[in-house]
C-alpha cells in the first residue's frame, strides 16, 4: 500500500505509556493533521515516525516497506532547536542540502530559489541568532523542504510567523500539496488545521480519541450556532436562545436543534425584519475538540 | 555520504585545533629563533624558555582540545540539539560512528605527529634530534604508535561512555563521564592484570615493574614485544569499543 501507515504505535517512558497503540493512514497527498493538548503524544508520535526516538511496539511503513531514513525522503520542521544559532545561514543550509544528497550546485541554487520565495535572501549570511523568530522559522522550514522531500512534518509551522509571513507559507503548503507531497503537521491554531487538512487525529493522553476525514467528522456533528445579521435589534425574538455574541445587531447564538433555527428564521420574516444574513453553523473543529478532549480549548 | 559528511566533521575539529596549531608552530619556530642567538642576555633566555614551555605546552593542549571536542561534538551531533535534525539526515547511525572516528584516527594523527615533531624540535638541534630518530627509529615508531592509539582509545572511551550514559540518563553528562572513565579504569586494569600475569611467567618481561630483572634478559627485546603487545591490545580495546558503539547504536536513539 502506498503513502504512510502508523499501526497500533505504542511508546512508554519511565513506566508511563505516553503513546498508546496508535494508528494512521495517509495514502495520498495531502495534509495529516495532529492534535492533541500538552503531553497528549503528538511530538513522541512523530519523532517515533522519524526514528528520532524508538517505538516499543507497532509498524510504521511507507509504501509498504518499513521506515528507513536511507529509503525515505523526509523532510523534518521541528517545533524548535531545527537551527543553528552560531552557524551562517547559507553555511547551515548548505550543510543540510549536501547531507541529504544534493550536489553544492543543486543546493546553491535550490537555497537562492527558497531564500527568495520567502523573503530571506538577505539574512543568508548572517548567523541565525541574529535573526527574528519569525525568520528562524522560515530557515527551518527551507531545511526541511529544500532537498524536495516526499513526505514533510511539520511541528508547529506557524509559530512566530505574522499575518503576511504566514500567508507565504500557507501558500507554499497548498503548493507542496498540488506537487503531490504528504504532509503531517501538528499546529496550535485549530482554524490552520480546519484550513489545511483532509484528516485529523486527535490524541489525549496518548491514546486517539478522535480520527478520520475532517469533512466526514464535521457532517456528523449537528448544527449548533446561528450567526445572524439584521438592521436592527432582535433581542425581543431571542429569548429562548443563549445568546454567544452580540455586537452591532449581529448575533451568534447556540441552538439545540436545526428546527429551533428555522423557527426563528420564520418568526424573523414574519416580522419584517431585514436579515442580512442567517446562517446555520456546524462546530467548529475547536468545538469537536473541546467536546472530545473535555479540556480547555488552550491546546498544546 | 560518508565523504560530505567527513569533510563537515574534520572541518568542525580542524576549526578549534587550527589556533593550537598556530601556536604550537609560532612558539616552535620563535624558540629556534631565540636559539640561534648568542647571547647570555636574561631576556633572550627568557624568551627561548617561555616559548619552549609554551610550544609544549599547546602541544598538549592540542591533544586534549581534539579528544574533548570529539567528545563534545558527538554528544551534540547525536544526543544534542542537533540531534534532531541528524537523525532525519538520509545518514545511516554506522556512517555517523564511522565518520567520527575516521575524524578522531585523522586529527589525533596530525595532532600527535605536531606535537611530537615540535617537543623534539624545542629540545635540540635538528640534526641531533634526527640522529636520535635514526639510531632509535624502531623504538620510537613504537612509542609513538602506543602513544597514537592509547589517545584513539582514549576518545573511544568517551565516545562509548556518552552513548551508555545517555541510555541511562537521557541528557545529563556526568554519568556520560562516570561510564567513559569506568571504561578508561576497567581496561587498563585488564592490561596491567596480563603484563603482571606475563611478568611472572616471563622474568624478562618484569622491567615493566621496575622489578629485578635475570642479568641474561634481553631489555630491548622485552621492550619492543612490551610495545608491540600493548599496540595490539590498544587496537583490540579500540576494535570492541567501536563494535559496542555500532551495537548500541543500532538499538536506537532516545532524544528527550
Amino acid at each position: 500500500m502506498s503513502g504512510l501507515i502508523l499501526k497500533d504505535v505504542s511508546k512508554t517512558f519511565a513506566g508511563k505509556r505516553v503513546v498508546d497503540k496508535i494508528s494512521l493512514t495517509l495514502n495520498q497527498p495531502g495534509v495529516y493533521g495532529l492534535l492533541g493538548t500538552n503531553g497528549a503524544g503528538k511530538t513522541t508520535t512523530i519523532r517515533m515516525l522519524l526514528s528520532i526516538i524508538t517505538k516499543d511496539s507497532g509498524e510504521i511503513t511507507w509504501n509498504g516497506a518499513p521506515v528507513d531514513r536511507k529509503t525515505v525522503n523526509f523532510g523534518y520542521l521541528p517545533e524548535e532547536r531545527g537551527v543553528y544559532p552560531k552557524v551562517k545561514i547559507f553555511d547551515q543550509l548548505m550543510y543540510f542540502a549536501e547531507l541529504k544528497g544534493m550536489s553544492r550546485e543543486a543546493a546553491t541554487s535550490a537555497i537562492q530559489k527558497w531564500a527568495k520565495r520567502l523573503k530571506v535572501e538577505e539574512y543568508l549570511n548572517m548567523p541565525a541568532e541574529k535573526l527574528s523568530k519569525g525568520n528562524q522559522q522560515k530557515i527551518q522550514f527551507m531545511t526541511a523542504v529544500i532537498h524536495n522531500p516526499d513526505l514533510i512534518v511539520l511541528d508547529e509551522p506557524f509559530s512566530g510567523l505574522d499575518p503576511v509571513n504566514t500567508d507565504i507559507l500557507k501558500n507554499i503548503i497548498i503548493d507542496l500539496v498540488r506537487q503531490g507531497k504528504f504532509i503531517i503537521m501538528s499546529a496550535h491554531q485549530m482554524a490552520t488545521i480546519e484550513e489545511f487538512c483532509t484528516d485529523i487525529l486527535i490524541l489525549n493522553r496518548g491514546k486517539t480519541v478522535l480520527q478520520g476525514n475532517l469533512k466526514d467528522i464535521k457532517a456528523a456533528y449537528p448544527a449548533n450556532r446561528v450567526q445572524i445579521d439584521t438592521n436592527k435589534n432582535i433581542d425581543q425574538f431571542l429569548k429562548d436562545f443563549k445568546i454567544e455574541n452580540s455586537k452591532n445587531n449581529q448575533y451568534t447564538l447556540k441552538i439545540t436543534d436545526e428546527k429551533s433555527a428555522h423557527d426563528l428564521l420564520q418568526k424573523l420574516v414574519d416580522n419584517k425584519i431585514q436579515i442580512d444574513k442567517f446562517e446555520i453553523m456546524k462546530p467548529t473543529l475547536n468545538d469537536i475538540f473541546i467536546e472530545k478532549v473535555g479540556a480547555s480549548n488552550e491546546i498544546k | 555520504m560518508l565523504g560530505k559528511l567527513l569533510k563537515y566533521d574534520l572541518r568542525a575539529i580542524y576549526k578549534p585545533l587550527s589556533i593550537f596549531y598556530g601556536i604550537v608552530i609560532g612558539c616552535t619556530l620563535l624558540t629556534q629563533l631565540f636559539a640561534t642567538i648568542n647571547s647570555d642576555s636574561f631576556f633572550i633566555i627568557f624568551c627561548k624558555e617561555f616559548f619552549k614551555g609554551a610550544a609544549i605546552g599547546f602541544s598538549i593542549g592540542a591533544i586534549i582540545n581534539n579528544a574533548m571536542n570529539i567528545w563534545a561534538y558527538f554528544r551534540q551531533n547525536l544526543y544534542g540539539d542537533r540531534g534532531y535534525l541528524m537523525h532525519t539526515l538520509p545518514i545511516s547511525r554506522n556512517t555517523l560512528l564511522a565518520s567520527k572516528f575516521i575524524t578522531a584516527t585523522i586529527t589525533s594523527f596530525t595532532t600527535i605527529a605536531l606535537g611530537i615533531a615540535c617537543v623534539l624540535i624545542v629540545n635540540g638541534s635538528t640534526s641531533e634530534t634526527l640522529t636520535i630518530i635514526r639510531d632509535n627509529f624502531v623504538t620510537s615508531l613504537q612509542i609513538a604508535l602506543v602513544f597514537y592509539l592509547e589517545i584513539i582509545f582514549v576518545i573511544q572511551c568517551g565516545i562509548s561512555g556518552t552513548i551508555i550514559g545517555h541510555r541511562f540518563n537521557y541528557n545529563k553528562i556526568a554519568l556520560s563521564i562516570a561510564f567513559g572513565f569506568g571504561f578508561f579504569i576497567i581496561f587498563n586494569v585488564i592490561t596491567t592484570a596480563i603484563l603482571l600475569f606475563w611478568g611472572y611467567a616471563d622474568p624478562s618481561m618484569a622491567w615493566i615493574f621496575g622489578s629485578v630483572v635475570p642479568p641474561n634478559a634481553n631489555i630491548e627485546d622485552a621492550m619492543h614485544t612490551a610495545f608491540n603487545f600493548a599496540s595490539v591490545i590498544y587496537i583490540v580495546y579500540i576494535a570492541g569499543l567501536y563494535a559496542l558503539n555500532t551495537h548500541l547504536l543500532k538499538q536506537g536513539i532516545d532524544l528527550d
